[in-house]
């Protein structure tokens, strides 16, 4: 049987940077991807690199936003991974990080700024709360509506596009082997070693041995948590994103909104994208939601997002939407990521959920940290699969 | 459009039939016969489709469409383009086919009006704006069957001023039908004169037709380079010729009635150009099949070629197009000659002057709505490109979402109608308006047609074929491959080399944006499958098809917005 030190199962954006940053450690990789790589999740996000809060952190009470932000010691990481990753990996990203605003449009919006900016002081995120006038002397295309707006300079996007496929082409470089339209299937503990099964579409069935086993499967984690006899509370979403046609250079910024759903931004080719986490709606399969079908995005989400994204910026009210779609992302119980080795079944790592495009090459760098020297160059402790070792305590084989 | 800030508005009918080319119109016909409600979407402002693409209503042309070639279709046409008990929407684009939510259960409060009148003036309904959304059952559970369930507040139908800010104002009649949006349903989103809003159907026909096959080559992008079909287009519904000395050149049969067409309305022809040898279209023209049942077409074609020789328009054969040039617009166009192996060569070339160029090298079908959709298709070259796979009922992958016309495979006019009325049975049967041995009854003259029909098509596009190879050949590194995004042939091949994981056209298509522009990948979609497939050694068909998402067309964003 082929031996692999890590298997990594599931070839999005974490599975193909991990595979990466593994290889570039030294260890023998193999990536097993269902699909074809960056086709789901990673491929299909809104490309948004927000270090600020986003407001689905914040709204739900005061003690909660407290948790949630103390996943900011991981985005301050993650900026400076995002600084120097079109040199890393020698290919052009379309990282553009010119600052990113985060707007109010009523009093009671100004406050959550100011919640938001004390909370991200607190753990060292810097931020700046911009009056009307400066707002708009920054950024001229947005709607008198807007009354101040949280700014941070380090925000922006980058393209999703690109991002994968070339963490992908660096770690065929340096060796790792990708598999892709091949199933995992099941999951077995040989000892110290696991035993990966495999499918590929034309029926082929494989086993590899590997030291360590990467569960970078996205909104599909849970499931190939299941193959290892365990529980990782992490749940699929739909939600959906829109493009709008090519316009001529006009918003620098990643636009977001102190309390409505919305990213907006306008990528390198001129398109503008608009998202922000409103809900498409999942197949159904018999009485069950399927994730293994294409999710759609709903129109009356449509409509809201479309209206919110031309309300604040009028001049784009006037282009053509081109496509709407829907994309599956996994997000925890508890809204952090899912980062480490699952204590109840040595060798068995976990990298998934979260805001994964902007923390995705964080994540992936520091798990590989963990599985080859044992220990990560930050603490990843917050976000460790142990803080649901109170479940997989009745999970745990032997 | 809407009624509250939650629902976008919402309209009900018993069978959408997208498109109203010969397909669409046949099964109309057909439906309305055994009482089903009908209700027609196209894009276009007539009725006709391609092949009868009238002139506007405003003004009439005289000596419409004279080849006797139409007959057909044009009786059909005729039949039902003036039926009031058909819900017509024109102008109106219908931008992705979705499931109505499974997840939500009907509100009975939330449906308007509606007794069951099958046989008098049925149509669907218009967006309701007072109560928005209605909701349907699960794809799973069964429909639901009677008019309990319905609110009587409006019975007969819809009167509702309410309703003149989006409908067109034209029948308002009520929901025919049992099962209304029961499992199975379809959830259109259209975008017409008054908006957008989402028009519900128990059963969905999709019969939107097919396009020219576009070929890559230098010169193919300038001013001036057009679509044979389309040149016919203008001729056909304005006896408007746009250009004044055109170059046309491609595989199909077509080219020679077009360039008949412009004859006679006075345009200089500066040659006809196909790429099959002499021989080869000779034998299949001779073909017995051709010869017996065809003959009405046969003689049409020979009176064509007298016409063209008497006019001294040259008709060459074992050609192709390689390039356009001109300054701002085409002002010449160079022929080189094809081997019998189908390689082009480059040393026997011609050149002509001309201001129009006209390609035909067969069409593709308008697949978008079915692969969004998610109906399974496959590919099939020569008949079209990417077909929907369909059951003995022409009914897709996906249930009660029914096939007609060319998207099935691109089998000509006369065929479509055939298809039309198959559907239409199909539709029937799957509605419970009539049982299985009616069904097949009623279809049997329409199936023994299409297969005569369908023999004669698979013929034509045998003799239509140019060499497998060509649009390889014809594009070089430096050719457009993609217009929306400008990007050249080159391009795409080595993002292939740099990515040896991409083997469909969507990964190539999300990695260098080929296909992602306004067009979808209507125009690049073919030739972009062909350079994949050749880069990765296998077929175009495994190559996969783009994921098409709604809107299948761009929308202006307007057309969204919620009014404050
Ligand atoms: C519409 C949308 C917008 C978003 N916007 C943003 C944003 O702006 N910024 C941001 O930071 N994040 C955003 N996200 C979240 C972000 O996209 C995800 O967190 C991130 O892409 C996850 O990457 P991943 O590699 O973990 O998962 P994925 O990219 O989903 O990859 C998981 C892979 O695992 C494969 N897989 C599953 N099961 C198996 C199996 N049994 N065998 C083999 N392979 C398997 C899947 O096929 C898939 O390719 C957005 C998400 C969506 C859907
Ligand atoms: C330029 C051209 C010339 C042709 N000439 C001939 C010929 O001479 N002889 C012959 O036999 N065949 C010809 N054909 C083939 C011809 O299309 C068919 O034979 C016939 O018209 C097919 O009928 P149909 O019902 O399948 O589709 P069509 O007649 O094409 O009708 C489809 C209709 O669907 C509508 N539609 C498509 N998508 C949407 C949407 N998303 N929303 C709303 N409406 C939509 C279109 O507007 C169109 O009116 C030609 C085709 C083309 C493109």
């Amino acid at each position: 049987m082929t031996r692999f030190d890590v298997v990594v199962l599931g070839g999005g954006l974490v599975g193909c940077a991990a595979a990466y940053y593994l290889a570039r450690r030294g260890a023998s990789v193999r990536l097993i991807e269902q699909g074809d790589l960056n086709r789901e999740a990673s491929g299909r996000n809104a490309g948004s690199l927000h270090f600020q809060l986003e407001y689905r952190l914040i709204r739900y009470g005061d003690e909660r936003a407290a948790q949630f932000a103390q996943i900011i010691p991981l985005s301050r990481v993650a900026i400076e991974d995002w600084r120097g990753l079109e040199a890393e990996l020698q290919a052009d990203l379309e990282v553009g990080m010119h600052g990113g605003l985060i707007v109010a449009e009523s009093e009671s919006d100004v406050a959550l700024l100011e919640k938001r900016q004390a909370l991200q002081e607190k753990w060292g995120l810097g931020s700046s709360l911009l009056s009307a006038s400066e707002v708009r002397r920054i950024a001229p295309y947005l709607a008198d509506s807007v009354i101040a707006a949280g700014y941070f300079p380090h925000e922006g996007h980058a393209n999703p596009r690109l991002v994968t496929p070339a963490f992908a082409r660096r770690a065929a470089a340096l060796d790792a082997s990708i598999q892709t339209q091949t199933r995992v299937t099941a999951l077995l503990r040989d000892g110290a070693e696991w035993v990966v099964s495999t499918v590929d579409r034309a029926g082929c069935t494989q086993d590899v041995m590997a030291g360590a086993v990467l569960n970078a499967a996205g909104a599909w984690a849970g499931e190939i948590g299941a193959l290892a006899h365990l529980h990782l509370p992490i749940f699929a979403v739909p939600l959906s994103m829109n493009v709008i046609e090519r316009a001529a250079p006009l918003i620098p910024h990643l636009v977001q909104h102190a309390s409505q759903r919305l990213t907006l931004k306008q990528v390198a080719a001129g398109n503008v994208l608009v998202g922000g986490g409103w809900s498409g709606r999942f197949a159904r399969e018999g009485s069950a939601m399927s994730t293994q079908r294409r999710a759609e995005p709903v129109i009356e989400n449509v409509m809201a997002n479309l209206s919110l994204a031309a309300r604040l910026v009028p001049a784009i009210g006037g282009l053509h939407l081109l496509r709407s779609w829907a994309g599956i992302t996994g997000i925890t119980t508890d809204q952090m990521p899912l980062l480490g080795a699952v204590p109840e079944a040595p060798g068995f790592f976990v990298a998934a959920g979260g805001a994964a495009f902007t923390h995705g090459p964080t994540y992936a760098r520091l798990i590989s940290e963990l599985i080859v020297d044992g220990r990560p160059s930050m603490s990843i402790d917050l976000y460790s699969p142990a803080r649901f070792s109170h479940i997989n305590n009745f999970m745990a084989s032997v | 459009m809407v009624a509250n800030e939650q629902q976008a508005a919402v309209a009900t009918c018993e069978v959408a039939i997208i498109g109203a080319g010969p397909s669409g119109l046949a099964a109309a016909a057909l439906l309305r016969e055994h009482g089903a409600a009908v209700t027609i979407i196209d894009e276009q402002a007539r009725a006709g489709g391609q092949i009868l693409r009238q002139p506007p209503k405003s003004y009439s042309v005289a000596n419409w469409l004279p080849a006797k070639l139409y007959d057909g279709v044009k009786v059909a046409l005729r039949a039902v383009e003036e039926r009031q008990d058909i819900d017509w929407r024109f102008q109106s684009t219908v931008l992705g086919i979705m499931r109505p939510s499974p997840y939500r259960a009907l509100r009975a409060g939330a449906v308007r009006s509606n007794h069951i009148d099958n046989n008098t003036n049925v149509a669907g309904t218009e967006p309701d704006l007072a109560s928005g959304s209605q909701d349907t059952r699960g794809e799973g559970s069964a429909g639901y069957g009677s008019a309990g369930v319905r609110d009587s507040r409006n019975p007969g139908g819809i009167a509702g001023s309410e309703l003149a800010g989006v409908s067109d104002g034209r029948n308002l009649g009520s929901i025919a039908g049992s099962g209304l949006c029961g499992g199975g349903a379809h959830e259109l989103w259209i975008h017409g004169p008054n908006g957008l809003y989402l028009l519900r159907a128990n059963a969905v026909l999709l019969a939107p037709g097919c396009y020219e096959r576009p070929l890559a080559f230098p010169g193919w992008t300038l001013p001036g380079v057009m679509g044979t079909g389309a040149i016919q287009t203008f001729v056909k519904s304005q006896q408007f010729v746009p250009g004044n000395r055109f170059l046309l050149a491609g595989s199909h049969p077509l080219q020679l009635v077009v360039a008949d067409q412009l004859l006679s309305a006075g345009a200089q022809v500066a040659a006809v150009v196909f790429t099959q040898r002499k021989q080869q279209a000779w034998l299949l023209m001779r073909h017995p099949l051709v010869a017996l049942r065809h003959h009405r077409q046969l003689l049409e074609t020979s009176h064509i070629f007298r016409r063209l020789r008497r006019a001294g328009v040259p008709v060459i054969f074992g050609h192709t197009i390689v390039s356009a040039d001109g300054a701002a617009v085409v002002e010449r166009a160079t022929i080189a000659a094809i081997d019998a192996k189908g390689t082009i060569d480059r040393h026997k070339t011609k050149v002509f002057d001309c201001d129009r160029v006209g390609i035909c090298h067969g069409f593709l079908t308008s697949s978008e709505l079915a692969r969004q959709a998610g109906a399974e298709m496959h590919w099939k070259d020569h008949a079209g490109g990417w077909l929907a796979r369909h059951n003995e009922w022409l009914e897709s992958s996906v249930k009660n979402l029914f096939l007609a016309g060319e998207i099935t495979g691109v089998d000509g006019a006369d065929a479509a109608l055939e298809k039309g009325r198959i559907a239409a049975v199909g539709i029937l049967r799957s509605l419970g308006r009539v049982d299985d041995r009616q069904a097949h009854n009623l279809a049997a003259t329409a199936r023994n047609r299409l297969s005569h029909q369908q023999s004669f098509a698979a013929i034509l596009q045998e003799l239509a074929r140019p060499p497998a190879s060509l649009a390889l050949q014809t594009m070089s590194d430096d050719t457009i491959l993609c217009r929306c995004e400008s990007i050249k042939r080159g391009e795409l091949c080595q993002a292939l080399a740099d990515n040896k994981h991409i083997l469909s056209a969507d990964a190539a298509k999300l990695l260098t944006r080929v296909g992602m522009g306004l067009c979808q990948g209507r125009l690049c979609g073919d030739n972009v499958a062909r350079v994949i497939a050749e880069a990765r050694g296998v077929q175009p068909g495994k190559v996969g098809p783009f994921q098409a998402q709604a809107p299948v067309k761009p929308v202006p964003l307007a057309a969204f917005m919620r009014r404050p």
